[in-house]
């Protein structure tokens, strides 16, 4: 997720390339969540979700998650903090 | 709401948004065949696709031949595949340019060239399409991306960079065996491609309306200038002079492919937001849509046939290479 982050933090958001790459994953019905954030799919995937928190949430939920993780040091914690039911 | 019922909500959104598409899109099998299957070669790339000059062969990228990159030559009638040369298993080809490929084929079809790396620099081999053999054209560059032979077999073009700056457009001339650049100056050119005669190097840059150094204002800074901004342009290949064909430098545009008589040109553009193939009339400027495509495509090449056959690259989940006859 810290991948999707930079890549995320320097598009300014989902770029045409990582819309495409996400639209094949969904349609091919291979996208289960969190666990397939790894290798390049950790900067597609990853730039995906951040900018669907921030379509859903407003871009402030992004630095909430942050400031729960830097003050909890657990990311279950943090996302329990940041996105409360 | 914890990390795992984050997870879920989250790829069930994201299939919510994005499976409507299905209905107002095509998959790249309802407009085009299948040449690939990395299913059933149990193999993950897929690349490059480059139609041979009389339509009968595919050239094209491939990890099948047990995980190593090499480079293949399909026969489209039969779709019997071999590996022509393999990279990573002699010093002298080390590794082929698979992540900014092209392959361009000969005005005779008989050899292949293709960018890869040795000796810590990016060369250009060209490959015998038959025998395997190669040759090593080595213009020390640092990076070479896009190739493409001219139509008379003189020359090649490619975008190569020497050191991290940006890429310009050179020639290569076969016989004379020398180096020129065909574009020079701060903008990024990448793509090249020739028209049938051999009169004009198509490329893609983000030069907008600076043709020339000339054009540039003397308080130019490349810093602030919009590096992503992506159009056509092509060069004469006799004295570089450029002229630019599209002006939407907003829309990403990917690769070019020339039509046979020259007057049509083939290229990816992602109008709608998914890269997809268009084709623009080149004295009228009008352009149209050929694909309607689900997944993002390439254009790899067009036959020099009658009709005209285009390669295409599918990005879908993995690449797989089809062709189609759209024009």
């Amino acid at each position: 997720m810290n991948e999707g982050f930079a890549e995320y933090s320097s598009a300014g958001g989902l770029d045409v390339k990582t819309d495409m790459f996400m639209r094949d994953v969904a349609v091919s019905e291979y996208l289960r969540g969190f666990d397939q954030l790894q290798g390049y799919f950790a900067y597609r995937g990853g730039q995906a979700f951040w900018s669907w928190v921030e379509k859903t949430y407003g871009q402030a939920k992004i630095g909430v998650v942050f400031n729960a993780l830097r003050m909890t040091r657990d990311i279950d914690q943090a996302f329990m903090s940041a996105f409360k039911a | 709401m914890n990390v795992k019922d984050m997870s879920e909500r989250w790829a069930k959104e994201e299939k919510k948004y994005y499976f409507p598409d299905v209905g107002k899109y095509e998959y790249v099998e309802d407009y085009a065949k299948r040449l690939t299957n990395h299913q059933k070669d149990d193999n993950f790339y897929n690349t490059s696709p480059a139609v041979s000059p009389n339509g009968e062969l595919v050239a094209y990228i491939s990890d099948k031949g047990g995980g190593t990159f090499g480079v293949w030559v399909m026969n489209l009638k039969t779709k019997e595949s071999r590996e022509v040369v393999s990279s990573g298993r002699s010093t002298d080809f080390e590794e082929l340019n698979f992540l900014t490929p092209g392959i361009s084929w000969n005005p005779k079809g008989t050899k292949l060239a293709v960018g890869g790396k040795a000796a810590g620099q990016d060369v250009i081999y060209i490959v015998d399409a038959v025998s395997g053999d190669y040759e090593r054209i080595v213009p020390k560059m640092q990076t070479i991306g896009g190739v493409a032979w001219s139509p008379d077999g003189r020359k090649i073009a490619f975008d190569a960079d020497t050191g991290g700056k940006h890429t310009d457009i050179y020639l290569y001339d076969v016989f004379k065996k020398t180096t020129s650049k065909l574009t020079n100056d701060i903008f990024t050119d990448r793509s090249p491609v020739w028209s049938p005669d051999g009169t004009y190097v198509y490329f893609i840059s983000d030069r907008k309306q600076y043709l020339s150094v000339r054009d540039l204002p003397s308080d130019f800074d490349i810093a602030k200038h919009d590096v992503d901004a992506r159009d056509i342009y092509r060069a004469q290949a006799a004295t570089g002079e450029i002229e630019r064909i599209t002006t939407d430098p907003d829309v990403g545009k990917y690769s070019i492919a020339i039509a046979p008589k020259g007057n049509t040109m083939l290229y990816v553009a992602d109008y709608n937001g998914i890269s997809n193939l268009w084709k623009m009339d080149l004295e009228s400027k009008n352009r149209a849509p050929l694909t309607n495509s689900l997944h993002e495509v390439s254009p790899k090449s067009v036959t020099h046939t009658q009709r005209s056959l285009v390669s295409l690259q599918s990005h879908q989940n993995p690449n797989h290479i089809a062709t189609a006859t759209l024009m």
